[in-house]
């Protein structure tokens, strides 16, 4: 029997050694309820959008981040939440975004869930950041593109109270890069909108 | 600000799930309830715009549960 020589393509993207947590410099102290997500409702939908400029040259394995707390949030647990991270030679989110924001934005590359339809338990204070999400998945920033990171949350759940703020920036440096929604009807009856707030957010590379 | 006046305004047109009354905004809850989102933006304006200007709301008729109306006054 002959056994022809199989040669698989096993090329993995490479990438940097994560070195530890990173604060992308655009803090604020902007309130905002809905990014990444409002758990007073039952879906959301967030984007938010980072220049290479803001980041850094260089690779980068992204393995997890922490979000900004504001006012009222303590901790959370949300299941059915998925992640993406994703290249992007946009520098603005599209004016009328949708829920398939990565079908919308030019220059899309290595498009990663970092969490797939799993559960996000963070916890945190007041104008702090939260404890750190780490990714089932990393990601292999290139350090040449900009950066979405988009949150899903289909969990059908919410909190039976107003607890939700997250602080950001609102200023000159954010505008058109966020968009978001949230809805008690359903997932597909989201309509995100563009708008000029954007999380602090520490990166984990 | 006049809670117990928005809540009196508020049961004229639907059930109070919750009022929320913290340090830097609040939160209002009612089902089945009536009126347009204006008009109920417009009533939770009148009874607490003195203190709070920014207000983001939602008017969803959610399925099987009837009218829902949130708010968040800043």
């Amino acid at each position: 029997m002959f056994i022809f020589p199989v040669s698989f393509n096993q090329e993995q993207p490479t990438c940097v050694p994560v070195a530890g947590l990173n604060v992308i410099p655009q803090t604020g102290t902007n309130n905002q309820e809905d990014i990444p997500m409002d758990t007073w409702y039952r879906y959301n939908f967030a984007a938010i959008l980072f220049l290479q400029s803001e980041i850094g040259s260089g690779q980068k394995q992204i393995n997890g981040l922490q979000w900004m707390f504001g006012t009222s949030v303590s901790s959370f647990t949300r299941p059915n939440i998925t992640v993406k991270l994703y290249h992007t030679t946009d520098s603005i989110i599209p004016a009328s975004p949708t829920t398939s924001l990565e079908t919308q934005m030019n220059g899309v590359t290595e498009l990663t869930k970092v969490l797939d339809n799993g559960t996000m338990t963070i916890a945190g204070a007041n104008a702090s950041f939260s404890t750190l999400f780490l990714f089932e998945k990393n990601f292999c920033y290139n350090g040449t593109d900009n950066l979405v990171i988009q949150v899903e949350d289909r969990s059908n759940q919410m909190g039976t109270n107003y607890t939700n703020m997250w602080e950001g920036a609102n200023n000159t440096p954010t505008v058109s890069r966020g968009c978001w929604d949230r809805t008690d009807t359903s997932y597909a009856s989201l309509s995100p909108t563009r708008g000029n707030f954007r999380n602090n957010v520490k990166l984990l590379y | 600000m006049d809670i117990d006046g928005l809540e009196t305004a508020l049961n004229t047109k639907g059930t109070l799930h919750s009022i929320d009354i913290e340090s830097d905004f609040v939160g209002i809850w009612y089902n089945d309830i009536s009126g347009t989102k204006q008009e109920l933006d417009d009533i939770v304006l009148l009874y607490i715009g003195d203190t709070y200007s920014d207000l983001d709301s939602t008017l969803e008729n959610i399925p099987g549960e009837g009218d829902r109306y949130k708010c968040r006054a800043k």
